[in-house]
């Protein structure tokens, strides 16, 4: 009851802020999509269109009061509205019609949402605010679940979370997943972050949170975790200027969750090499087989939950000489999901779309790291890289394609270029007259907006006295 | 219990980032133009925020300890030249 009522004063303070702020409902959403009150809560807020709410307000908002300064167009933006586009269109010639569209419900509602992402968040602060709040929505989940972790040890196939069931933040591969892809963004926020109080200890809060999703990840036993764990560990050594603190800082991390849970995480992760004998990960392996011979033949995919027409036969082994035959197994990995669901075109659109991610947002961390002032934009792209490296990792094993996070995590990248394309940018309005002049003198790598002049001219026009006060000054100084 | 403490941390946390995220984005300009960089990518300090080499550097707008490429110093001797029209701004 209590839980319910303060989740229902924080969805109404989201709308009520939001009207004085409109980018505001639009975190909203993303709270609603990520924290899911409406499946926490147990009066009111578990029987109201709570995301259909806040999302028209956000849509509405944005369109009546805040259409200022737009991003610039990008690629992942145009991708993005395509795979809308797309998985819209597979509808006509889904496998499943029923449950194609069940799907499809969600899947294109957070697509387009992180479509419409970037035109609301723009400003510095709104990008942090963003990360922020989807940070603590997860954090609301493995903060717990951490706990829990600690005090139990954890397990595979427990559910120490809020959600009850076994799907969404309930289901093991997709929680531990992105536990993950926060533990880099809530590094960032320790360092970076200007909407907390400035205080010594923040830092440190922040790396307990991002602890705290780190011991979720593990404490669910997930193999993909142990993957994306590798992968970020590998990635963030990559990044890090301190590479020897971070090399021990790591190892003893290693050294303690190998003490604590070695015997249980090696009898999981030893399942990753006898797939054979292991009938998860051999079901999986038959599944992919599956889904290659499909899509040979149904080059357009069978849109959403095309899966459940598969019939996957099972090899004989010591337990059943016979083998067994399953019927709907599910894809068990992003790439095959959108493979089989979407066709080859969604698949290389999908595919275009991370690749294309990581890349801009390489090249936005080169480039800023050189401006002390976008240092943060620098930081954030690794933070972001990061957690989608993860997700491109782990996400190979686990059906997540269409989950909020990947979409989030693009939409992040695109704000934060669209916020170096702005701050480039920012003095051009100033310029008229010889100053305009002044400022297209030739650049080398000017052309179009694609490739913007990183040496911009200085923020505010600069008072220099008329040469009558110049010579006295200089007369003086003298 | 513990469920419900994640969810008052988490929920206040956010809260808190919301109310001074409202505040900030209201008084803050929400680009600011770059204003410093270093000599590899090309951009310079504006004058206020440098410190002088010589008491006459900014008038002129030429340094006398100036260890810059040449393009940058004859870009600053036009800026020099406009200086004497009044308000500049300093670009390259």
């Amino acid at each position: 009851m209590l839980r319910s009522l303060w989740l229902l004063f924080v969805y109404l303070a989201f709308l009520g802020l939001g009207t004085a702020a409109p980018f505001v409902m639009t975190l909203g959403y993303v709270w609603v999509d990520t924290f899911r009150p409406q499946e926490v809560a147990y009066i009111v807020l578990n029987q109201l269109p709570v995301a259909l709410i806040m999302g028209g307000g956000a849509i509405l908002s944005y369109f009546a009061l805040d259409r200022r300064s737009p991003p610039p167009l990008t690629m992942q933006s145009v991708l993005q509205v395509m795979m809308a586009l797309w998985m819209t269109a597979t509808l006509m010639w889904a496998e499943v019609p029923i449950r194609a569209w069940e799907k499809w419900d969600w899947a294109f509602k957070v697509v387009l949402f992180a479509a419409f992402l970037p035109l609301v968040i723009r400003s510095r602060i709104q990008i942090e605010a963003f990360a922020q709040v989807y940070v603590f929505a997860l954090a609301a989940n493995f903060i717990p679940f951490g706990i829990k972790v600690m005090l139990s040890g954890g397990g595979y196939g427990r559910n120490l979370g809020l959600i009850g069931v076994n799907a969404g933040l309930g289901e093991g591969g997709y929680l531990s997943t992105v536990c993950l892809m926060a533990v880099p963004l809530a590094l960032y926020l320790g360092k970076h972050g200007k909407l907390v109080p400035k205080l010594p200890l923040m830092p440190l809060a922040y790396a307990g949170v991002a602890l705290l999703a780190l011991i979720t990840a593990i404490g669910t036993y997930q193999r993909s975790a142990l993957i994306g764990l590798g992968v970020l560990g590998v990635y963030m050594f990559m990044r890090s200027r301190r590479k020897v603190l971070f090399g021990m800082f790591a190892l003893a991390a290693g050294v303690i969750v190998a003490s604590v849970a070695m015997e249980s995480w090696s009898n999981r992760g030893a399942t990753m090499t006898e797939y054979k004998t292991e009938s998860s990960a051999m079901i999986r392996v038959l599944v992919w087989q599956w889904t290659l011979g499909y899509v040979a033949a149904h080059p357009m995919g069978g849109s959403f939950d095309s899966y459940l027409i598969n019939t996957i036969v099972i090899p004989g082994d010591d337990a059943s000489p016979g083998g067994m035959v399953q019927n709907g197994r599910a894809f068990h990995s992003i790439y095959f999901e959108v493979l089989g669901e979407l066709g080859i075109p969604g698949f290389l659109m999908f595919v275009l779309l991370a690749l294309s991610t990581l890349v801009s947002l390489w090249r936005l961390a080169s480039k800023c790291r050189k401006i002390p002032e976008l240092a943060w934009v620098a930081d954030m792209s690794d933070a972001v890289q990061a957690g989608l490296m993860v997700f491109l990792s782990a996400g190979a094993f686990v059906g997540i394609a269409f989950q909020p996070p990947f979409w989030y995590f693009v939409s992040m990248g695109i704000c934060l270029r669209a916020y170096v394309w702005h701050a480039e940018r920012a003095e051009d309005k100033t310029l008229t007259g010889w100053r305009g002049v002044a400022r297209s003198t030739p650049v080398p790598h000017a052309a179009g907006w694609r490739k913007p002049p990183l040496p911009l001219p200085a923020g505010e026009p600069v008072t220099v006295p008329g040469w009558r006060d110049a010579s006295r000054t200089h007369r003086e100084t003298r | 219990m513990l469920d419900l403490t994640g969810i008052l941390f988490s929920s206040i946390m956010m809260l808190l980032v919301i109310f001074r995220a409202v505040q900030l984005d209201a008084m803050l300009p929400w680009f600011r133009p770059l204003k410093t960089g270093t000599d590899s990518s090309g951009l310079r300090l504006r004058p206020e925020d440098q410190a002088p080499a010589s008491p006459d550097a900014r008038p002129s707008g030429a340094r006398s300890s100036d260890t810059r490429s040449s393009d940058t110093r004859s870009s600053d001797a036009r800026m020099g030249r406009h200086a004497a029209r009044g308000r500049v701004t300093r670009t390259r």
